[in-house]
């Protein structure tokens, strides 16, 4: 049985993200008083920004294990996929600059009513995504562009893709 | 995309503080103040300032206190809502701006259309049509285009307009509507207007538009996948609309940060030259005499358009285009 679980570590910069916007929305939300029209901008980022940290908190707690037949997930969910019910792959990349050097993957995994999400700052991602495009492509899943180039960059050879 | 839009949301705070503190030190940057270019206008003129009137107005209106005092004091009434006092006019600021942003921003939005639906079918042609006439013509009216100073152009279509179609020369509406509350009349009058600063401000980013368009297109129409899709037999409509020309839109969408600050104060100089009650000529006016909020209010607002549009772009790009271009590993 293989793990995908996110170190503390991995998850401390979400953290401060989420304190810093909640310190830059809250905080004059709260040092203005009385109701004005910049609590209309204000409010919703500070909602925004705790959603952030709620489903950092919860993805801290998730596990991803899987075995030849399919994953099932625990800690922040429960939910559970054989390969063989996979209907949708995506891989993305999110960059952090406009050259795009820095930034990090989201793998997307849909089958049998349940959504799988795994970015990159996890351990264990390369051999999960390896294992994700074995089952999509076991499969027959028409993957598109973005997702085969993005597979390549990870060192992830698919059917079709030119040697 | 969730976190993605979430870090993208956070580096904007940073950003606009500092662009405010920035702008705000500019406008702080020439010596003296409002008052101070008052008195001088009022002795070039040889009449004398009251100059306890004046140290009054300066306790009034704060600039007494120190520079960064007064920066505080405006970002604070910026988080209020509050854009401040603006001296020239003697109003708050954001009753000086109000009319005048609707205005420019009908102009800005007809002129953003305006070049759209002309240059993308024209792009299209030419890119599809490369080295025939009809490539060549519309060439050579992209390149007038782009070498027409706007404000020559608007100094014709004024004349023009009025001796062909009997138009009012100047303005966005006829004399006798302008401070009158919106009407069926008024509102015929701005469309009657309306045409000529739209072709004069949009000829030029058309022009521009259809250069770069057809040279993106024409990369994209030499690759090797739309020769694939041809071979295998793919209608030359959709061979064209459905990767081509989705690709060589990806420039225009990085363009939405530089597009959102011209609908406040694009154009200027055209505005100017055609007295169109837009943001353009009153933040040169605001700048000029030091009007410093009012100033300030127009960058603020400027800045913020900017910071939202390519927060806008980036979004759009990540969503139409979620590929990594390094191949150095996906790192956090």
């Amino acid at each position: 049985m293989n793990r995908l679980f996110y170190p503390v570590r991995a998850t401390y910069g979400d953290y401060a993200r989420a304190a810093v916007g909640l310190l830059f929305t809250l905080g004059p939300a709260l040092a203005i008083g009385q109701w004005s029209h910049a609590h209309w901008l204000l409010l919703p980022l500070a909602c925004l920004f705790a959603v952030f940290a709620f489903r950092t908190w919860q993805r801290a707690r998730t596990v991803v294990e899987w075995d030849d037949t399919g994953l099932s997930i625990s800690g922040g969910g429960r939910a559970s996929l054989p390969w063989s019910g996979v209907v949708s792959l995506k891989l993305a990349f999110y960059a952090t600059g406009r050259d795009r050097t820095g930034g990090w993957m989201q793998l997307t995994l849909r089958g049998n009513g349940a959504k799988v999400r795994a970015d990159s700052g996890a351990e264990n991602f390369p051999a999960f995504a390896a294992r994700c495009a074995a089952a999509a492509q076991a499969k027959g899943l028409a993957l598109d562009p973005a997702t085969r180039a993005n597979f390549a960059s990870l060192g992830i050879r698919l059917a079709g893709d030119a040697a | 995309m969730f976190a993605y839009l979430v870090r993208r949301l956070l580096v904007m705070v940073p950003t606009l503080l500092a662009i405010s503190a920035i702008v705000f030190t500019i406008i702080q940057l020439p010596p003296g103040d409002y008052l101070s270019t008052l008195i001088a206008e009022l002795q070039s003129q040889g009449e004398a300032a009251n100059l306890e009137r004046i140290e009054f107005l300066r306790q009034q209106y704060g600039l007494d206190r120190t520079p960064v005092e007064q920066y505080f004091h405006w970002l604070f009434g910026l988080l209020h809502g509050d854009l401040g006092w603006s001296f020239e006019y003697n109003l708050p600021v954001s009753h000086v701006i109000g009319d005048r942003l609707l205005l420019s921003f009908l102009v800005a939005f007809v002129t953003v259309i305006f070049t759209y639906a002309v240059a993308f079918p024209i792009g299209i042609y030419s890119a599809t049509h490369q080295y025939s006439w009809g490539d060549y013509g519309l060439t050579l009216l992209g390149f007038l285009g782009l070498a027409t100073p706007s404000f020559l152009l608007a100094l014709v279509m004024l004349y023009l307009a009025n001796i062909w179609f009997g138009t009012s020369i100047g303005g966005l509406m006829d004399p006798e509507y302008i401070d009158q509350p919106m009407s069926w009349g008024k509102f015929a009058s701005v469309l009657e207007h309306l045409w000529i600063p739209v072709i004069v401000i949009g000829t030029s980013g058309t022009a521009a538009m259809i250069r770069r368009l057809r040279a993106n297109l024409l990369d994209e129409l030499q690759k090797q996948y739309v020769t694939t899709a041809r071979a295998k037999g793919l209608p030359p409509r959709r061979a064209l609309l459905k990767y081509p020309l989705r690709m060589s839109l990806n420039p225009f969408i990085s363009d939405i940060g530089d597009l959102l600050p011209h609908m406040i104060s694009g154009a200027a100089i055209v505005s100017v030259v055609m007295s169109l009650p837009t943001n353009g000529p009153m933040l040169l006016s605001a700048l000029r005499s030091q009007d410093m909020y009012l100033a300030g209010s127009f960058l603020m607002i400027e800045a913020v358009l900017i910071v939202v549009g390519v927060f806008l772009s980036d979004l759009a790009l990540a969503a139409l285009d979620p590929r990594i271009r390094l191949h150095g590993g996906a790192t956090k």
